[in-house]
């Protein structure tokens, strides 16, 4: 079997008095944490098993009383040999910059 | 040192926060995603699904799509994707991908009755020219339809109109857009007269407040749900009213939250505008120098076949847009009775909710944003639904200044930009132009350079009463292009699979899968979707957006436009317009309607080198020059000068989209004001120029009741959607494994309570019942929806439960645009 790691963030609005309830129930998840927060928007960062992890926590979080919207932004999978490699300076950094304008 | 893992982590993070424009942790310069973007080649495109327009960007690498991220330059969407647009590139891999033409065959030919069969492109354009051949030598252009699509690029919808209309001289040619956005045009043609919105998505970070009239932003619009979302929680004064017949996950913002019953947003709307009278907070100068008055007919039908018992009782069936002028004295009369009392009693909504919302209107100082899309258009009073949220923005002057503005969201990629800009409607030619009028005929036919009198007078069949008309062997040569209607028209079983298995129609339907749609046809035509051509889109704030050919269609497929053209090349000027018009025009004899339409001397003028060097382009490579620069530019002749201006083909592929109109290289954010506005004169302050007077018209409008409501035996509301995970019929989505396993069956949401009464509980198989037909579904009493006791809904997504077996084909009589909010149901265990 594909021993794959997903990494994924999440852009998620609530309302401020949310948070601490966000927190206590990213808390449970193993493949989630807060990897930042500003009032009413917290960025979450996800480390698991695949998409449809994923997909089943999305749909939570968005269930999470004060969560007013979910975004998955950001998502790359690979081999979890490859991930431990040393990183390697690169010459083009995604979509953004490789747009002409 | 740091490892890959630590560098994608920072990236994902670093992705996240500039998406969402928090200072945090900082993008590693060159580490994002190592590997996945060596080699891959990034372009900008506007997504495929709604008719937000989000800007994607689009990851190819050895010829193939390979990933789509949210396009942080795009003024739209600034860098987010919702979660459809995240899987994008996986809706062109599905693994039953048509990749040849099949045609119905028995014993070695074509037989209505015959099992789909793999044939070449000159195969299948042999039998369908035979076929629509046939057709026009018994029945006239008149026998031959089209369903097309908002989800047609411009050219596309463009080329389809002109080989309709100008070509097989049929207007029966109607867009899937008249189930999606039919009330809107009628409702701005009828008090702007001029279609689309006057604001644009610069409205959300301006306004105070927020009303969703029906409309489920936070799931059939995400994108533009996180901007209302950022002004509400950053702004403490901002309020957000959310209107809906069940609560549903916008209701998680709402301040104001309404749940009301079916129909009476109608009494709604007319109780704010009384209220607006009755406080003294009519805005008495906007109104004196902008508005007239008009009583709109009343009792108007539903619809319906015109032998159905409802539009034989209906007074003023036949004219069911009529009207006459009144006074403001008048109309403040006229919606005097719809008191707050009455209001609350009829709409089951608090007295205190309804007087709240109707302060938002009121207050001068607050600036609104009105926002709908299905709730009000798919109404049987749809037109008047969106005349009515216009009366109140015009009666306190709240509009076309930023933040106050009324605004119709849509649903389709290119409802605007397609359906309606090109007027791919069976009653409209371009930039607001209708077939009704000898002057605009006049105008379009000098425009295509065809001969006058060949675009025929009178509106063609609406989508609707296409199907009725395939049953009834009036339509007999059909073609269906990018849409899946016999999932989505209603009343499946008694018009819809009917009408497609006449075995008097010849049936083709263009489409990338086997939808339901396609399985009904006799000829499917396997076709390039989304990057695999060139193409243009326009959404709901006037917004044209171009993109590029990416990769190319698997197989045979090929684009629409390709089919369109190609197909013209099979029909001469002498077996599709009459001996009077050639005799008049001898110039035209005996010439293919491709030469006629395509290769003019207009749409053929660009030659194929102007194709962007390091882009494909199939239909340029085909035809020998480049169609969709010269179908654009002389498409774009309509509105040039005539308010709906566009910019030369060049700049839309190099601009992150412009909008409409655009002068001297200016886009316009706010249409009808002087200052935003180059049509509108210094010193007129606003104008509503589509109107002959200047000015925008208040109609009264009373609440009728919906053509069918629950009783003893059919006791349940049906109202019907869609989920945040699908698209429409899902024929894409559903082929994304995420998406497809996040939200894999449609269910019968529904109140605990009406389910325990029925000896239901969640998860159980069920019948839901009309008196139409019925469909098996399972029930949900928990998850995303709540619905109030006597209300279920039901997705359409899941081609295995087809709930239009049982929704009514019951339409706004004015608009055409049928009714899927409101039918009665049973729901009984199976």
């Amino acid at each position: 079997m594909n021993d794959e790691v997903h990494i994924a963030s999440l852009v998620v609005r609530h309302r401020p008095d949310a948070g601490p309830r966000l927190e206590a129930w990213v808390g449970k998840c193993p493949a989630l944490e807060i990897a930042g927060r500003d009032g009413a928007c917290s960025i979450l960062l996800y480390e698991g098993s695949g998409t449809r992890e994923l997909m089943e926590l999305i749909e939570d979080c968005q269930a999470t009383p004060g969560v007013v919207s979910v975004n998955l932004i950001y998502h790359h999978a690979e081999p979890r040999d490859a991930l431990e490699q040393p990183a390697s300076p690169l010459e083009h950094s995604g979509a953004s910059d490789g747009l002409a304008s | 040192m740091a490892s890959r893992r630590d560098l994608i982590r920072a990236s994902a993070v670093g992705a996240a926060a500039a998406a969402a424009g928090l200072q945090l942790p900082v993008r590693p310069a060159g580490a994002a995603a190592p590997g996945a973007t060596e080699g891959v080649k990034w372009s900008k495109a506007p997504c495929r699904f709604c008719g937000t327009g989000c800007g994607v960007a689009v990851g190819v690498k050895d010829g193939r799509v390979i990933a789509t991220e949210g396009d942080p330059k795009a003024e739209v969407n600034r860098g987010l994707n919702c979660v459809k647009g995240y899987f994008l590139s996986k809706i062109l891999y599905g693994s039953d991908r048509l990749t040849t033409p099949l045609l119905r065959k028995k014993d070695g030919r074509f037989a209505k009755d015959g099992a789909f069969t793999p044939v070449s492109w000159d195969e299948a354009f042999d039998v369908m020219a035979e076929q629509f051949k046939r057709v026009l030598k018994t029945q006239g252009g008149g026998g031959i339809g089209m369903a097309g699509s908002g989800q047609w690029t411009v050219w596309e919808g463009y080329a389809a109109n002109k080989l309709m209309k100008a070509g097989f001289r049929s207007n029966h040619i109607d867009p899937n857009a008249r189930h999606c956005m039919a009330s809107a045009v009628q409702g701005f043609m009828r008090t702007f007269g001029a279609d689309e919105p006057m604001g644009c998505y610069d409205d959300f970070e301006a306004a105070d407040a927020f009303v969703l009239w029906g409309s489920n932003m936070a799931e059939m619009h995400p994108i533009l749900w996180t901007r209302v979302t950022d002004r509400r929680l950053a702004n403490p004064h901002v309020k957000v009213a959310v209107l809906s017949t069940f609560e549903h996950r916008s209701f998680d913002l709402a301040d104001i939250p309404i749940i009301f019953k079916p129909q009476t947003d109608l009494v709604i709307l007319n109780y704010i505008a009384n209220h607006i009278i009755q406080s003294g907070r009519v805005n008495k100068t906007f109104v004196d120098r902008h508005v007239t008055f008009k009583q709109g007919n009343a009792d108007i039908g539903y619809g319906l076949r015109a032998d159905h018992p409802l539009e034989v009782k209906a007074k003023n069936a036949k004219d069911a847009g009529g009207g006459r002028p009144v006074t403001f004295e008048e109309f403040a009369a006229f919606v005097e009775p719809y008191t707050l009392d009455r209001a609350a009693e009829m709409s089951g909504v608090e007295k205190g909710w309804l007087k709240q919302l109707a302060e938002l209107y009121a207050d001068p100082k607050v600036k609104v944003m009105s926002l709908w899309t299905m709730g009000f258009n798919q109404h049987t009073r749809g037109t008047w639904a969106n005349n009515m949220v216009y009366n109140i923005h015009l009666l306190t002057g709240k509009i076309a200044t930023p933040g106050n503005s009324p605004f119709s969201l849509t649903g389709q990629p290119s409802a605007c930009g397609t359906a309606r800009e090109v007027g791919t409607f069976s009653h409209r030619l371009p930039a607001d132009l209708v077939v009704t009028n000898p002057e605009h005929r006049r105008h379009a036919e000098e425009i295509w350079n065809v001969p006058h009198g060949v675009i025929v007078g009178k509106p063609g069949y609406h989508i609707v009463e296409q199907n009725r008309m395939l049953r009834d062997g009036k339509l007999s040569a059909y073609w269906v292009m990018a849409n899946n209607n016999m999932q989505a028209a209603a009343n499946l079983n008694e018009e819809g699979y009917p009408g497609y298995r006449n075995p008097t129609a010849f049936v083709v339907v263009s489409d990338p899968y086997p939808t339901v749609t396609a399985q009904a046809a006799d000829l499917i035509l396997p076709t390039a979707m989304w990057v695999e051509k060139e193409g243009a889109y326009g959404n709901a704030e006037r917004r044209t957006q171009f993109w590029h050919q990416l990769v190319d269609a698997p197989g045979e497929a090929r684009s629409d436009l390709w089919q369109l053209m190609e197909f013209s090349k099979r029909f001469t000027t002498d077996e599709c317009w009459p001996a009077a018009i050639l005799a008049a025009n001898p110039s035209y004899r005996g010439k293919t309607l491709f030469q006629v339409l395509f290769a003019n001397g207009k749409v053929d003028r660009f030659p194929a080198s102007q194709v962007e060097a390091g882009y494909a382009n199939d239909e340029a490579q085909a035809f020998g020059f480049y169609p969709q620069k010269g179908l654009f530019e002389e498409y774009a002749e309509f509105g040039r000068g005539h308010g709906h201006d566009l910019a030369p083909f060049d700049a839309y592929h190099q601009a992150r989209g412009l909008r409409w109109p655009v002068v001297n290289g200016r886009e316009t954010r706010w249409r009808y004001r002087e200052g935003a506005d180059p049509y509108v004169k210094r010193g007129a302050g606003f104008s509503f120029y589509g109107n002959k007077d200047g000015r925008a018209v208040i109609w009264a409008l009373p609440y009728e009741p919906p053509p069918e409501s629950p009783d003893a035996e059919y006791d349940l509301w049906l109202s019907t959607g869609r989920v945040l995970e699908h698209w429409h019929s899902g024929s894409m989505t559903m082929r994304v494994p995420e998406l497809y396993k996040a939200f894999p069956s449609a269910v019968v949401f529904m109140n605990p309570a009406d389910a325990a009464k029925r000896g239901l509980k969640r998860g159980d198989e069920v019948r839901v019942i009309s008196r139409r037909g019925e469909m098996r579904s399972r029930v949900e009493t928990r998850g995303r929806n709540r619905m109030p006791r006597g209300v279920i809904f039901v997705p359409w997504f899941d081609a295995s439960q087809l709930i239009n077996k049982t929704t009514l084909d019951a339409t706004c009589p004015i608009s055409k645009q049928t009714d899927f909010k409101k039918c009665a149901v049973k729901v009984v265990m199976a």
